[in-house]
């Protein structure tokens, strides 16, 4: 007969992996919206939405234009790490996201790239190198600029 | 970007390799692999290379450099832009492969999957993080399987610093010499280079594998590294089907001669398939 019990135990056991493993994830995040609101006075945030569909084929993997219709065939995830300007609500995407039932491994998939993360250290430096990017600069930059407005 | 390492007179030998796969074997599609941007520079310069397209995919990712670049026949098919996929794990980055839909001219789609896996220099065999390697590119085929509604036209190629017996090919991978088993269950993979661990021609012991390592001091000088794996849709009644007679390594006599002269920096030798339209 199967050992469910043993089988039980070992969903116990994977649901605290996956736990701490998204605490740490959730951790990260943290640690980089604190920098962020730091140094942006507040006007960002970086959050992870699901079902983000629509309005989003600009951030699909980049092919030449004249073969657009070949990008068709990437499947994005439905989640996106998003920026927020919690003081105008407006939010910009930035890239796409998915993660394994136990939280790593994630993955961050952005113009061209899939970056794969198996473990926090990859994913601070994945983050990081996300903020390098040219359209992700200028979209942070597009949410610190629309406060302004706001405030004025 | 990527460092140039090749001499001039290395780059001739370079391209009279690419013209004879391109001209003489009329390969349609060609992906080369440690690339620098001036090299991509350099073949766009070549007149014998007008009318064909060259797409770069020379490209760094964090602390990883894609190195690749691909030519085509812009009458026979159409590429993507390459998506780089790639794992970090500690400290350590490793590419998995760079993704490109190909579109045939009769509207067909291939993803084909090209891999430069790290050297065993750097990462030994049968390490941990090889068997990654292998996990994270099955995903990846696993991915589009799931997402396709009719079989997916799958083929993953390049050098894998592996052998098709080692794990992360046969085992993560899921990619076997048993054609029967794959014509009966979709999720394997075919291997057809578990046919090319040995000597071809046994009288002039010519190559037996695609790398030839002249300081090799254990069991072989010769492994099997660079292979063209396919899904079970190039096996089955469909479109396109693998010919298996017209697949293997390619053997460039003069060519051979320098790379078993372990003199230059030439090491590989090229692989190929060939892939059919079923007209009926």
């Amino acid at each position: 007969m199967i050992d469910f019990i043993a089988a039980y135990k070992k969903g116990l056991n994977a649901a605290e992996i996956a736990d701490k493993n998204q605490r740490e994830i959730d951790s990260v995040f943290d640690d980089l919206n604190k920098q962020l609101a730091a140094a942006t006075d507040g006007k960002v945030k970086i959050i992870i939405k699901g079902n983000y569909m629509s309005g989003i084929r600009a951030f699909l993997a980049q092919a030449d234009e004249d073969l657009k219709v070949i990008n068709k065939k990437y499947t994005p995830s439905d989640e996106k790490i998003l920026a927020l300007n919690p003081l105008t609500k407006v939010e910009e995407g930035l890239a796409y996201w998915s993660q394994d039932r136990y939280g790593y491994p994630c993955k961050i998939s952005y113009d061209n790239k899939v970056n794969i993360c198996e473990d926090k250290s990859a994913l601070e430096k994945t983050l990081a190198t996300l903020l390098q990017d040219p359209i992700v600069g200028a979209a942070l930059y597009k949410l610190t600029q629309g406060s302004d407005s706001v405030q004025a | 970007m990527a460092k140039n390492r090749s001499s001039d007179e290395e780059k001739q030998i370079a391209i009279l390799v690419i013209y004879y796969l391109l001209f003489e074997l009329e390969i349609d599609f060609l992906a080369l692999g440690e690339i620098s941007d001036e090299d991509v520079q350099m073949l766009r310069s070549l007149k014998a290379l007008h009318g064909l397209k060259i797409v770069s995919g020379v490209a760094k990712s964090g602390r990883v450099m894609f190195d690749t670049c691909f030519v085509y026949r812009p009458d026979k098919m159409q590429i993507s832009k390459p998506v780089e996929i790639d794992t970090g794990k500690a400290e350590r980055k490793f590419k998995i492969a760079q993704k490109i839909v190909l579109k045939t001219a009769n509207n067909d789609w291939f993803q084909l999957f090209v891999s430069h896996w790290k050297s065993r220099r750097y990462c030994p065999e049968n390490h941990s993080d090889r068997n990654l390697l292998g996990t994270r590119l099955r995903e990846q085929a696993d991915q589009l399987r799931s997402n396709s509604e009719s079989q997916a036209y799958m083929v993953f190629m390049g050098d894998y610093n592996e052998e098709p017996f080692n794990a992360p090919l046969c085992t993560q991978l899921m990619a076997t010499r048993d054609k029967a088993l794959v014509m009966g269950n979709k999720t394997l993979l075919y291997n057809p280079f578990w046919q090319r661990l040995s000597y071809q021609n046994l009288d002039d012991l010519d190559y037996a594998g695609t790398y030839f390592d002249k300081r090799a001091t254990d069991d072989t000088k010769w492994r099997t590294f660079d292979q063209i794996i396919v899904s079970s849709a190039f096996l089955g009644k469909t479109e396109w089907s693998l010919n298996e007679t017209n697949t293997g390594i390619v053997n460039i006599p003069d060519y051979l001669t320098l790379v078993k002269e372990g003199k230059s920096i030439f090491d590989h030798l090229p692989v190929m398939a060939t892939f059919e339209r079923n007209t009926q």
